[in-house]
């Protein structure tokens, strides 16, 4: 065996040793952000084994759970992998995995994202944890994570459950000082034991096995309580925490030197045992969690004529993160002292004369100049239905309405078609149609539906990090495999029509989405063009860079038609545009340019 | 050295995220506890790119406000966005070469330079871009304003490691950037 080891790992790459020293067998998931660097980690290091897992992208997180479970029943351990929105997409077998239980150690790393900083929602995991009636470890640090995945497996294999892990952006994305053990477990042997009773969820077993799930509630509650930390102090101040909070608390309570009793949760069903402990010893309780208010409910349940503060009261900040100077602020509203950091007013001012800068498609991207086509063929009176990926950022093009969840675009597209009388148009990207796009293509052509699908194909999942999908024809271990012909879906689909193009080529485009516009039923274009960054990287980038010429002087008062671009390489003084070093020769605001004032440099 | 917590900041592409993580691994090399805070996702498509690097702490990856001993921003808007979580006694090293901000009026630098100096300990902004070019290649900019940094710190393996982590072909290009923002904070 390896000697123990200290690394400056990020909090997924942790999990990722976790996984790996753990011995899986298979590893699945769906990238998402802040989950998504755990698997292509697992890809990178997985040479230390002899007989390597099977690690795959599924096509969406319900597939990845189903394919562990498959694993896990044969009594091997699997881990699955996604961000907190992909869970609802997993939570039909969750609910019942719960039900069946597990063989081989079965861990569901879910990430959440307090903050949104990636995401379309702040919804709290530890919620589907209770509600699936699983066990949840909250890690506070890239260290715990990396300790706490390991103990998941054992965990889940004692009591045969699937097990969450719940690391949110700050412990995923946090980079610190980790150290590894170095011991690598061997992996389990497959066998499958039929046993109808534990497997066939009829309802005369799902009732048992419903009853099992409840009868080990309290056995895990006292199991789980090890993983708590209670330091009892003399005040009748107590704080219970979670998470990374907890460290925030930590530091918070050093800054106003206070000592109350905390109780640190880092595992769920949280133990009452201890809650109460501090409740007994305690006057006022303030409880610091980000997300829901998952253990200020249970304390509130437990806590008689003890004072409790959080976000129910509006000592806690609701929504988004919490941060040392939130808590701080929490503390202080409490203990009755001022005790938040004091920005300079100097410092204020001069920040509110910041040009905001917020995420933009970058110079190049395809998206860009289909969104402009879009523009022009179906105008500002369309309603564009989106979807979750990159083309996100088509809102500041005006041709993105509408952003709910993965594979909507399509399915909302149908009921707008059947609800009003405009024209609907819904993007989609080529990752997102497969992960839960096709059903809604299905549906809307079975259903009569009145749309035109743009599926922004960039060859790759580009926002989480260029993970391949099964069009690409490429593995999550970079291996060819068979690609799912992205055309022969569509057309056996029977769409009434289909057009694929190039979007860098606008007259192409745009021809093809008046087609489309002027065609029956449901109408597809496929709008193909590798995402620049891949480009770039492969050493294809796009052509020879641009340059204004200036004859744009003439024009620019009343033109600036390029501007609606919103390209980042075009930067515009009080007399023309300019092309920045970073064009990479799109070519788009040649072809838009009216007066021809832009040429290759 | 017992403990220093750095902002590193600047817009998508210019090598924050790679500049803090060669100086949390020096420091994991030398024996200190080290947790950052990076930028992933969506904020990083050529938006603001944050990252909280503390070392010699064992609290949460972000620096409360008005704490951090020093501040590098790649880019001088971005520098002053986050300069609220520099110490009063902190150190700030600005590149004033500007990135325009698409459809957006941009301050005069000295204006923001102006600001950072009447809240904190110190200010070096110089053109750090300018020196890039220098040594050699645009891309160096984050190793320029490593190099200012690394005055403040007694990590002696960090030119070291910048030179494992940049790749071959640049190496002298980074070493030279490295030096020529050393020079920055002794002048």
């Amino acid at each position: 065996m390896q000697h123990g080891n200290r690394k400056f790992l990020l909090g997924n790459e942790a999990i990722a040793y976790g996984i790996l020293e753990a011995g899986v067998s298979l590893v699945s998931g769906y990238p998402g952000t802040p989950s998504s660097e755990i698997i292509p980690f697992i890809v990178q290091h997985v040479e230390r084994y002899e007989r390597p897992p099977h690690v795959e992208w599924s096509v969406n997180e319900k597939v990845a759970l189903e394919v562990a479970a498959g694993a896990s029943y044969c009594d091997v351990r699997t881990a699955v992998v996604m961000k907190h929105v992909g869970l609802n997409v997993a939570a039909d077998p969750l609910m019942t995995l719960a039900y069946t239980g597990v063989k081989g150690g079965l861990v569901l790393v879910v990430a959440d994202d307090p903050g949104c900083f990636s995401s379309q929602n702040e919804q709290d995991s530890r919620r589907y944890a209770q509600f699936a009636k699983i066990p949840c470890l909250d890690p506070s640090t890239p260290q715990e994570a990396y300790d706490f995945t390991k103990y998941a497996f054992a965990l889940s294999e004692l009591f045969e459950i699937p097990v969450m892990l719940r690391p949110t952006t700050r412990v995923s994305h946090a980079r610190a000082s980790v150290t590894l053990s170095g011991n690598y477990s061997d992996q389990r042997s497959p066998h499958f034991k039929k046993d109808p009773e534990q497997w066939v969820m009829v309802p005369a077993h799902a009732r048992k096995r419903h009853t099992e799930l409840n009868r080990i509630q309290p056995l895990l509650r006292a199991e789980l309580s090890s993983l708590n930390n209670l330091t009892l102090k003399k005040s009748r101040f107590g704080v219970v925490t979670a998470g990374v909070a907890a460290k925030y608390v930590e530091e918070a309570l050093k800054k106003l030197r206070l000592e109350p009793s905390v109780l640190r949760i880092a595992a769920y069903p949280a133990n009452n045992d201890q809650i109460a402990t501090l409740i007994s010893n305690s006057r006022q309780l303030l409880i610091v969690e980000e997300l829901e208010p998952v253990i200020e409910e249970q304390v509130n349940a437990l806590a008689g004529t003890v004072e409790v503060y959080g976000k129910l009261t509006g000592h806690v900040q609701r929504e988004g993160e919490l941060t040392v100077d939130t808590v701080l602020h929490s503390i202080g509203q409490v203990v009755g002292r001022l005790a938040a950091a004091d920005v300079p007013a100097v410092l204020i001012a001069a920040e509110h004369t910041l040009p905001p800068r917020p995420p933009v498609l970058c110079v190049g991207c395809p998206h860009r100049a289909t969104f402009y086509a879009l523009k022009k063929v179906f105008t500002k009176a369309a309603i564009y239905v989106g979807d979750i990926g990159c083309y996100t950022l088509g809102v500041s093009q005006g041709t993105i309405d509408t952003t709910l969840c993965m594979g909507a675009s399509i399915s909302m597209a149908s009921g707008f078609s059947a609800a009003c009388d405009k024209e609907i148009v819904s993007v989609i990207g080529d990752s997102t149609f497969i992960h839960t796009g096709v059903p809604g293509l299905i549906n809307a052509v079975y259903n009569g539906a009145r749309l035109t699908l743009v599926i922004m194909d960039n060859g790759t999942t580009a926002m989480t990090g260029h993970q391949p999908h099964p069009c690409t024809g490429v593995n999550a271990m970079g291996a060819c495999t068979v690609p799912t012909p992205m055309e022969d879906l569509i057309k056996a689909i029977g769409v009434q029509g289909l057009y694929v193009v190039d979007p860098y080529n606008l007259f192409e485009t745009e021809d093809a989405l008046t087609r489309a516009k002027n065609g029956d039923g449901v109408q597809v274009v496929i709008a193909r063009r590798p995402c620049i960054i891949s480009a770039k990287k492969a050493g294809t980038p796009a052509k020879a860079k641009k340059r204004v010429t200036a004859v744009c002087q003439d024009y620019f008062a009343s033109c600036k038609l390029c501007s609606t671009l919103f390209c980042p390489a075009i930067n515009y003084s009080e007399t023309s545009a300019m092309i920045a070093e970073d064009c990479v020769g799109c070519g788009i605001c040649e072809q838009i340019c009216e007066f021809d004032a832009i040429e290759t440099a | 050295m017992t403990k220093f917590d750095c902002i590193i900041v600047g817009v998508g592409g210019q090598g924050s995220i790679f500049a803090s993580r060669v100086l949390g691994e020096a420091a994991v090399r030398e024996g200190y506890d080290v947790i950052s805070a990076e930028t992933h996702g969506m904020a990083q498509r050529g938006g603001t790119v944050e990252v909280h690097v503390r070392i010699g702490s064992s609290f949460g990856p972000l620096i409360p406000l008005r704490s951090a001993d020093a501040l590098v921003g790649m880019e001088p808007a971005e520098g002053l966005r986050f300069a609220r979580y520099l110490s009063p006694k902190g150190t700030a090293i600005i590149n004033t070469n500007v990135v325009p901000a698409t459809s957006s009026d941009y301050p005069p630098v000295a204006n923001l330079v102006k600001a950072l100096k009447d809240t904190c300990g110190r200010v070096i902004a110089y053109d750090a871009t300018r020196l890039a070019l220098d040594a050699g290649h645009l891309q160096t900019l984050n190793v320029v304003l490593l190099g200012t940094l690394s005055r403040m710190l007694s990590l002696s393996t960090l030119e070291e490691v910048v030179a494992e982590h940049v790749p071959k072909k640049a190496l002298d290009a980074n070493i030279r950037a490295f030096k020529l923002g050393q020079r920055v904070f002794d002048a």
